[in-house]
């Protein structure tokens, strides 16, 4: 077990010094420097002394070599935009704001989804999961989730002034993007949930365990549910890397000062170290929860074992 | 005596022949109604992108500024927005913007994608080896992030957009590829082929393609719904097409400081993203069951 996972860190090591390098060269690889926007009407010299204060003269092997090195220090540099910050700063502040919105969506839509999907389940066939199907699968599936906080905004904050537009510092502000955010986890969920539960519900040993007289009770807690949230794991442990590093597009619509926004502006304005500092975090953030799900899997499910692993 | 109303015909034959095959998913996807009709949207919103100059009642960039936000009328059936635009002819010609993205995106996964996965799944060995790699290291990388950030470091077009958000779908497409030509490459059918002495193009291309585009076809549909979304985001944050180009996100964008005074501003633009994204999320489904019935 201790080797496949030292195994799976390295890989993963490897793969994030890939992206970077990609990233690194692709953002180096187009003509236009960060501060060709911001303080385009300088004077060459002017610009050049701009550049060298922020290492952007010396050759891009070079400024990727500085970045792994004070990466290694534990320091991800100067945001260009607020130099008064370092990175490390500004993800300090931020990235609490998406963790937040990100936990109670994930405990919100994981919990209802499978709620629901279990409910729709057992009731198979009757009206109750009819309705929850097509309710779920329409509105969390199908709408974007910018587009039901647009329609949250216009009704809750415009129409009747409950909660207010936008924005971070009270409690009221994280309702309706966690809600918004919720829906399509839920619905994934949800749809998951009831398609696994159905299979095991018709299986072979099911049935024997009701021809042997156990209780519904018990066949459902013990012989279904148990099977049936096996294949969760991996279906849905990967989205919560995704959950909690947040949406770009939810931040945007409720100006949240979050991950996906700072992202947002940063790849707008070429800010280098916050872009790198994002991407890297994200990264590595993804790469941690695959390996974590692969691992939970492996102990729920004693049919899979690792390769190579004894017994 | 009440006459006991007997079983269809058994139209759904085992599929021998590959016509066979199509002859039954068409079948199954024809008794489903929600799929028929998902379909039948789907025809619609493609054909009205692809008729946009012809069936849209004005000038899709024309400002008309002695109409500014004037509301539902006989002259303007579903108002105009803030440059006296027709809010009706934006959604049209939106339309056939968020079609050519949403068409053109998991194109251009599909093309990146398919050739990847087939050589790994086929050749193996070596190949495999190093296609997984490269699956892995691009799962790593965020994908709207990495289109996000595309977008911002070379600019945007329509077709650029396209390119962008298709360049991160190619893994789906790739992983799909590669696992139906290993459940496929040892056959009895590929092996008599190959005794036969089929060359080896011939084999992949015309022996194991009709029975592995079953799931690409349902994967690609299923993506559809994602990319509008991308698409939409993006002209949400300001990062997708620019003017004079119509596109739905966009649309929403333009006009949501001007909710107040006209909700149908942003209430067409949301309601064709929703309906879009249902249609073909309805119709992946539908195409999921009738092609590939043994993954309910």
């Amino acid at each position: 077990m201790i080797g496949y996972l030292g195994k799976r860190v390295l890989a993963l090591l490897f793969t994030l010094l890939l992206a970077t390098i990609a990233i690194f060269a692709m953002m180096h690889s187009v003509p236009g420097g960060p501060f060709a926007f911001t303080q385009g009407d300088m004077t060459p010299a002017a610009m050049h002394n701009i550049m060298v204060k922020y290492g952007l003269a010396e050759p891009i092997w070079r400024q990727y070599f500085d970045w792994i090195w004070q990466l290694l220090h534990g320091y991800l540099g100067i945001p260009f935009e607020e130099p008064t910050m370092t990175v490390n700063h500004l993800i300090a502040s931020a990235w609490p704001i998406t963790l937040i919105v990100g936990g109670l969506t994930i405990a919100l839509s994981y919990s209802l989804g499978l709620v629901l999907g279990c409910i729709a389940a057992v009731k198979h066939n009757t009206w109750v999961d009819s309705l929850i199907t097509a309710v779920v699968s329409t509105i969390g599936v199908a709408l974007p989730n910018y587009v039901i906080g647009f329609l949250l905004i216009e009704v809750f904050a415009i129409k009747l002034g409950w909660l207010p537009v936008g924005g971070w510092g009270s409690v009221k502000d994280v309702i309706m993007p966690v809600v918004a955010f919720s829906l399509y986890p839920m619905a994934l969920m949800e749809r998951y949930t009831r398609a696994s539960t159905l299979e095991v519900t018709y299986a072979d040993y099911v049935r024997m365990g009701r021809a042997r007289g156990l209780s519904e009770r018990r066949i459902l807690w013990k012989y279904i549910l148990r099977t049936s949230l096996i294949p969760l794991i991996t279906i849905m442990g990967p989205w919560i890397p995704n959950i909690l590093t947040g949406s770009i597009f939810i931040e945007g619509v409720f100006a949240l000062p979050g991950l996906g926004s700072y992202f947002t502006t940063a790849s707008q304005r070429r800010d280098y170290p916050l872009i790198m500092a994002l991407v890297l975090i994200v990264a590595a953030l993804w790469g941690v929860c695959f390996i974590l799900s692969d691992v939970a899997y492996v102990i729920v499910d004693p049919r899979v074992r690792i390769e190579g692993a004894s017994q | 005596m009440t006459t006991v109303p007997l079983p269809a015909a058994p139209t759904v034959a085992v599929a021998r022949s590959s016509g066979s095959f199509w002859h039954a998913a068409w079948y199954r996807y024809r008794r489903n109604q929600l799929a028929l009709v998902a379909g039948a949207l789907v025809l619609l919103i493609l054909l009205v992108g692809l008729l946009a100059p012809y069936i849209a009642p004005y000038n899709d960039a024309g400002e008309d500024l002695t109409s500014v936000l004037a509301g539902a009328s006989w002259h303007h059936l579903l108002g105009t927005d803030n440059l006296g635009r027709d809010t009706l002819t934006r959604a049209i010609w939106g339309d056939r913007t968020s079609m050519t993205i949403a068409l053109g995106a998991p194109l251009i996964g599909l093309a990146i994608g398919m050739p990847m996965g087939i050589i790994a799944g086929w050749f193996g060995g070596i190949f495999d080896w190093v296609t997984l790699r490269l699956f892995e290291l691009f799962q790593m990388v965020p994908t709207i992030l990495a289109a996000l950030l595309f977008v911002t470091v070379f600019g945007v077009s329509v077709w650029k957009l396209a390119l962008f958000i298709g360049i991160t779908l190619w893994v789906g497409f790739g992983r799909l590829a590669r696992a139906q030509y290993i459940a496929l490459r040892d056959r009895d059918f590929v092996q008599a082929a190959r005794a036969a002495g089929v060359p080896t193009w011939r084999i992949i291309l015309v022996h194991i393609m009709p029975n592995a585009v079953g799931p690409i076809i349902v994967y690609f549909v299923q993506q559809v719904p994602y990319v509008i979304f991308t698409a939409a985001g993006f002209s949400l944050l300001g990062f997708g097409v620019q003017d004079p180009l119509a596109d739905w996100g966009k649309m929403i964008n333009d006009s949501v400081s001007y909710l107040p005074l006209d909700p149908l501003l942003v209430l067409v633009p949301i309601g064709c993203i929703g309906l879009a994204c249902l249609s073909f999320s309805f119709m992946g489904d539908g195409l999921r069951d009738a092609l590939d019935p043994t993954s309910r």
